[in-house]
């Protein structure tokens, strides 16, 4: 992502084509964050619209001392925080409901072990299957660094919790990638 | 694997990942650009028509303590002023009564013309007889004119010495009556008087009661007028002090910050009022240093240095104050107040001790305030102090704030956690009222 004090300056002045510049040259970096952080494509795009507003709106409060692409992903990643606080008592329900289900159904699928070749995509595939709550705590604990008790005060929750959910994804990941490992293997015997 | 394993695998993935653009996205959020200036416009016209509303209510209310002023000191002049009306009509009820009495001479005075008329007639009867018309004109209008001024017409040479000794009649009749033979003239511009200046038969007709004194100075003797004042405008200006806002477990250094807004009072009673503000409030903590470990899972633990400076939160505060009057001087005051957030920023910069700066830059970054980031939007504190007028309308002040509220969200990592413990502080003030009505 690079974007140049000029177009931050067009930006400013509310120049429709420079927000236009800045939305493209933002995009593939915020929209790989929320892609991590919710299921489907749609609801990825609306909380990069809103998190794109906000870094639109506070552009006059942004320090250049501080790398531009820094700047926007952490305000990225406290939208979906923030979205996610807001929608988290109704969520609630449903993640223990989706939790057990997923547990439940993993037993019984079995997955198209091909496609899980660490690629980018297969990864962020097995993060989107664990539990809800579980994928938000490792995405950021694990790919974007933020301690236990960081991310025990942005989601309302106790650091034990957090080390919980961490740990828990880790286990079911390790399993994930270790089943692939084997089929893998099964299927070259076989071949 | 070991967990360091699955984690740089993950990271080394999905951290740099970036996705090919959509067009079909910008659509969305160009109507969101859309909405949000329309909105913005729309606050703009709020705000506008806002201020014009302010402005409104201080003309009306510089209106109305400009009225009551002047009606103030129109009070007394009102009251010179009934007070020589009262004089006047005093005069006028004495000249009224002294042109009654020229009015009754005047009558006499007719019928005394009309007596002698026929002995006029019958001695110079040809000579009344032409002259009749115009006489007996001059007649009736020299009796109307006598009526208005208790003077006798010029032309009366027709009537001869009949009419002259009728005139010598009447003017003896008529000579009390007579401004020549009075000091009261009626028709004298007014000035203040003493009753005792007036003539002593009116004391009779106005005054009922034999125990008035008629020495007694009527403008003087009007009651005093002390207007009860029930409302009080003014301004409010001072500085508050406290150890600042503060990040996290970093101590924050002390802060002095100004505010000042208008101030109404409404007194309930000489002991108790209720009083409402609206400040301008700045709060902001200068200076945070501070050091703290860092966690970066693999690469160990590592320090840096964080500065931020002139972190500055701007609120509209409106404090609510019940004020008890010990005396005309001193007060004390209890109340809750409400803070919005107007807008709030910072100034930051970041010092990496880290050989891995670029892995802890991103992470680093101070929090700008991105809206909802920050500063929360609302502050709710319960306030107490003591107030002391110096001068007339001049008073100064001490206020101890203390916020009910973390005035920051807490789920931000990197955001300043202002708790309750930190959210308070003390002011100080001048206030200056510059309305009482």
């Amino acid at each position: 992502m690079v974007v140049e004090k000029a177009l931050i300056k067009q930006c400013l002045k509310e120049d429709r084509k420079a927000q236009f510049k800045l939305y493209k040259a933002c995009y593939g970096r915020l929209m790989g964050i929320c892609l991590r952080y919710e299921r489907n494509k749609e609801d990825a795009e609306d909380l990069l619209n809103a998190g794109f507003l906000k870094i639109v709106t506070n552009l006059d409060k942004y320090n250049d001392k501080v790398p531009f692409e820094a700047w926007a992903g952490r305000i990225m990643i406290n939208t979906i925080i923030d979205a996610y606080r807001r929608n988290k008592k109704e969520k609630e329900h449903l993640e223990y409901t989706d939790f057990e289900d997923q547990k439940f159904e993993k037993d019984r699928v079995s997955y198209n072990q091909a496609q899980l070749d660490y690629d980018a995509e297969g990864l962020l595939q097995m993060i989107r299957e664990l539990p809800e709550a579980t994928a938000k705590v490792f995405n950021l604990h694990v790919i974007e660094g933020y301690s236990h008790k960081e991310i025990a005060d942005m989601m309302d929750i106790t650091t034990g919790t957090s080390k919980w959910h961490v740990s828990t994804a880790r286990k079911e990941l390790k399993k994930r990638i270790e089943e692939t490992i084997n089929t893998q293997e099964d299927n070259s015997k076989t071949a | 694997m070991t967990n360091n394993d699955l984690d740089n695998l993950f990271k080394d993935a999905l951290k740099s990942r970036e996705v090919p653009f959509n067009p079909e996205a910008w659509n969305k959020a160009d109507s969101m650009l859309t909405a949000r200036s329309a909105r913005r416009k729309k606050i703009f016209y709020y705000k506008a028509a806002a201020a014009v509303a302010g402005l409104l209510m201080v003309a009306v209310v510089g209106g109305i303590w400009l009225t009551g002023d002047f009606a103030q000191n129109n009070a007394e002049a009102n009251a010179a002023k009934s007070a020589t009306a009262q004089d006047n009509a005093l005069r006028d009820a004495g000249a009224s009564d002294e042109v009654d009495a020229a009015t009754e001479n005047n009558t006499g005075l007719q019928h005394t013309e009309e007596a002698a008329a026929p002995q006029a007639a019958e001695s110079s009867a040809p000579q009344a007889a032409a002259l009749r018309p115009a006489q007996s004109t001059g007649s009736v209008l020299a009796g109307s004119t006598s009526t208005l001024n208790g003077t006798r017409p010029v032309n009366r040479t027709g009537l001869g010495m009949a009419l002259n000794e009728g005139s010598d009649q009447n003017s003896a009749t008529t000579a009390p009556a007579s401004p020549a033979n009075n000091s009261f003239n009626a028709f004298e511009p007014s000035t203040p008087f003493t009753m005792s200046a007036l003539p002593a038969e009116f004391d009779e007709v106005v005054y009922e009661s034999p125990d008035v004194d008629p020495d007694v100075n009527i403008v003087s003797n009007m009651p005093d007028f002390k207007p009860v004042i029930k409302h009080r405008l003014g301004v409010l200006a001072g500085a508050s002090g406290s150890r600042g806002f503060t990040h996290g477990a970093r101590p924050g250094q002390g802060a002095v910050d100004p505010h000042f807004g208008l101030t109404y009072e409404y007194l309930a009673s000489p002991d108790f009022s209720l009083e409402v503000n609206a400040l301008y409030r700045i709060r902001s903590a200068s200076g945070l240093h501070g050091a703290r470990d860092y966690s970066v899972y693999s690469f160990g633990r590592t320090d840096y240095t964080f500065t931020a400076e002139n972190e500055r939160a701007h609120y509209l505060e409106i404090p609510v104050f019940a004020n008890w009057h010990v005396n005309e001087k001193n007060q004390f005051k209890v109340g809750v107040s409400f803070s919005y957030l107007l807008r709030s920023s910072n100034d930051v910069s970041l010092t990496s001790q880290s050989p891995f700066a670029e892995d802890l830059l991103p992470q680093d970054v101070a929090m700008v305030d991105e809206g909802s980031g920050v500063v929360r939007s609302i502050d709710l504190a319960l306030q107490a102090g003591y107030e002391y007028e110096m001068f007339s309308g001049l008073s100064v002040g001490a206020r101890a704030y203390y916020g009910l509220l973390d005035a920051s969200h807490a789920h931000l990592p990197t955001s300043p956690e202002i708790g309750s413990r930190r959210n308070a502080f003390l002011s100080a003030y001048l206030k200056f009222r510059f309305a009482d009505f």
